[in-house]
């Protein structure tokens, strides 16, 4: 082979391997549009449309999907959901934290503790629903059954009532959500140096001195991670509500996402779901994208 | 220079191979379709009943088994799918023409998509002998715009479930159940108060069960079907409409009924009749499968009575639920002669008695399995019933909102003027 012969071959290889990565990722790109991307752009599509589960697309509607969404219902679910979010949210924050901060430290029974705090976390969602269900009876289950045993209570309560239901359910996800950010600060404790913790109890911190002023600031990155990552999952949970409440009663936990499935399967009108769902798509988004910020930070940090 | 070379052919070698196999599989194909046929075509059909999948193979697998002996060409297949996914999957199913060949469905979606053809028009198929073996009106209920578009197999009534050895205790005669509102109300507070035991399961949770019952309550109140087919909507304003949500809310706020409504279905109620835990309920023959052992014997702890007659009458409500063959099978003879082979009526006695629901054919009706007392009860309810379908597209969100409102009222968040008025205003009614 010539030289030149040589050198365009080289070339012709240095080029290949600019692309092998990518034909290395193609099946999992693939895999990711078809699972992501498409539902996603269908989705925008259905959103400015008539759409039907039996016929598909009927019509083209433009933006009137997304004038609906200003209706007093779209508009009460989505201040249920944000109020979901809002008290949940900062609940298991604060829970999680200070049981992972009592956690770290070696107290009798840790282990037992660690297992029934993370619990919680291990049955799927649907199961943890029923449970819970079936606990809060009002005739069978056993809170109320306990209660009146002890004679606590005269009367049967019904935790689900529509007053009460959607407080009922947002303590159900705090408990429910705790035993992630336990886990999660718990990891991030374990990255605090041990010689900072001595040094500061040489130097006469106490015990709160200690948390306050080192642990807690050096925990912000794992507990901002975590809120953002928590705020996403909670936006979107469905399965929990439904086998609850289903929305009711009355519609006191109709947050966005029962809203949206009952616009699609039930009302059958999925072009409005479609237009419901863009919603919670630009929330999750933009914690999404202060997640992405904040772990960029962390690693030019 | 000799590695670019080596790679060259392995390349080279591998497309190939590849096209090698690519032709060989082409040829194996042209060759199946130019050999002649040699086995008997056999057909594959899915078949599905929607509910608990160990009840559907419980009764229907004997029945496939046979009818497959009899058809060898015909292999039949169960689709596994409860309720809740019926409803979510069906119009998917059918649009994209993926539905089981033969499946039962629930009324409202036999008139939603037989208005959409979504259903085979079986009147050719249907012989003059099951014609004449199905009570009257029930064909009529499987009949959308002129078409026969399923057969009616799994049919209920509401009746009135009532507890004989709490009406003893109470010093009620368990021979002469409530007759009037009047009655119910007064038999529910009396068992409360003289046993302690509510008197009257009402179930108010937001859901199709409440649809039902408010038709009746309608249906008794007005003295015509929920469904006004002139009008194209439920008759809100019909005097009466307002007055069987008024008595709903009166039975649920009395001492006589069990409390939290809000958290109770009708399948809840069921076993809490059972256990003797509330006196009556409101039910069809689906309440069966829970208190088989209750209502048999010479003197059965729970007995079926016909409903309280309102001030418009005594008018319960049926529910017609049918076998359909999708417009886009496949296999239309050979689903029939598989749909045939279920409403033979030895295999309807089966069905009816596997998952307790109302003979629809009349020979099956005189069938013994059929004459303990509590089914008289449910054949008479048929006669004086309407049914409780709407016949409209927009069933589903019929069914959603209509039971929405009605709770509201029972919960006390909203009056039933109220109630109604709002209904009225989301479905874009008069």
């Amino acid at each position: 082979m010539t030289a030149a012969a040589w050198t365009q071959e080289r070339r012709r290889a240095v080029r290949l391997g600019r692309w092998s990565p990518l034909v290395y990722l193609a099946p999992t790109l693939l895999l990711v549009a078809l699972i992501y991307v498409v539902p996603i752009i269908d989705n925008v599509r259905f959103s400015f449309a008539k759409v039907t589960l039996l016929r598909g697309i009927v019509a083209w509607t433009g933006f009137d999907n997304y004038v609906q969404l200003a209706s007093p219902d779209v508009l009460a679910a989505l201040g249920r959901t944000l109020v979901w979010l809002g008290v949940s949210l900062p609940f298991a924050l604060v829970l999680g934290t200070a049981l992972a901060l009592l956690l770290d430290n070696p107290i009798p029974g840790r282990g037992i503790l660690r297992t029934l705090i993370i619990l919680p976390w291990v049955f799927p969602e649907a199961i943890f629903a029923v449970m819970w269900r079936l606990t809060l009876h009002p005739l069978l289950g056993l809170v109320n059954n306990a209660l009146l045993g002890v004679g606590l209570i005269e009367h049967t309560i019904n935790f689900l009532s529509v007053d009460s239901a959607l407080y009922t359910v947002i303590g159900i996800r705090i408990w429910r959500s705790t035993p992630f950010v336990v886990l999660s600060v718990l990891a991030g404790l374990q990255s605090i140096p041990e010689e900072l913790m001595q040094a500061a109890h040489v130097d006469g911190a106490s015990a709160w001195q200690r948390i306050w002023h080192i642990k807690l600031p050096l925990l912000k990155p794992v507990v901002w991670a975590t809120a953002v990552i928590l705020s996403a999952w909670t936006l979107v949970i469905f399965d929990l509500i439904f086998i609850l409440t289903e929305g009711g009663p009355d519609r006191a936990t109709e947050l966005l996402s029962i809203l949206i499935y009952k616009s699609a399967f039930i009302r059958q009108d999925l072009g409005m779901a479609s237009a419901a769902s863009m919603i919670l798509v630009a929330i999750v988004g933009v914690f999404g994208y202060f997640y992405v910020r904040s772990a960029n930070d962390e690693a030019a940090r | 220079m000799l590695k670019m070379q080596g790679m060259r052919n392995r390349r080279l070698l591998a497309i190939v191979l590849a096209g090698s196999v690519a032709t060989a599989v082409c040829a194996m194909e042209l060759l199946g379709v130019a050999a002649p046929a040699t086995a008997q075509q056999v057909v594959t059909l899915k078949f599905m009943r929607p509910g608990r999948f160990d009840v559907v193979e419980r009764v229907f697998k004997p029945i496939v088994s046979a009818f497959e002996k009899e058809n060898p060409s015909i292999k039949v297949e169960f689709v596994d799918m409860g309720w809740d996914e019926y409803f979510r999957r069906l119009p998917i199913m059918l649009g994209s023409g993926t539905a089981p060949d033969v499946m039962l469905n629930q009324q409202g979606g036999i008139y939603q998509y037989g208005a959409e053809n979504q259903f085979l028009a079986l009147d050719k198929y249907l012989d003059a002998e099951l014609r004449k073996q199905l009570s009257p009106g029930l064909l009529e209920a499987s009949t959308v715009n002129g078409r026969v578009v399923a057969i009616p197999s799994s049919v209920g009534a509401y009746v009135l479930w009532y507890r004989t050895d709490l009406f003893e205790k109470a010093g009620l005669n368990p021979e002469r159940p409530p007759q009037t509102w009047q009655d119910l109300l007064q038999y529910a507070e009396t068992i409360k108060a003289k046993t302690s035991v509510p008197g009257l399961g009402m179930h108010g949770k937001a859901g199709v069960d409440l649809a039902d019952t408010y038709a009746y309550f309608y249906h008794s109140a007005v003295g015509r079907p929920l469904w006004d087919a002139k009008l194209n909507q439920i008759d809100l304003r019909a005097p009466g409409a307002v007055e069987a949500l008024r008595f709903m809310k009166k039975l649920v706020d009395s001492p006589g009924a069990q409390p939290h409504v809000d958290q109770y279905d009708r399948p809840a109620l069921r076993s809490l009749l059972r256990d003797g835990r509330i006196g009556m309920m409101f039910d069809g023959p689906w309440i069966l499968n829970v208190i088989k052992e209750q209502v048999q014997g010479p003197k059965p702890v729970i007995r079926a009575g016909q409903v309280p007659a309102g001030p418009a009458g005594r008018h319960s409500i049926t529910v017609v639920d049918a076998w359909a063959i999708p417009a886009r099978t496949k296999h239309p003879d050979e689903a029939w002669k598989l749909l045939r082979y279920l409403v033979r009526s030895e295999n309807q006695a089966a069905h009816d008695t596997g998952y307790g629901s109302i003979p629809p054919q009349e020979a099956e009706a005189r069938m013994a399995e059929f004459q303990a007392p509590h089914f008289k009860e449910l054949v008479s309810a048929l006669r004086h019933g309407w049914s409780s379908r709407v016949n409209t597209p927009r069933y589903g969100e019929v069914n959603d909102r209509l039971p929405e409102n009605v709770q509201r009222v029972l919960i006390g968040r909203a009056t039933p003027e109220q109630a109604l008025q709002d209904l009225a205003k989301q479905m874009n009614w008069k």
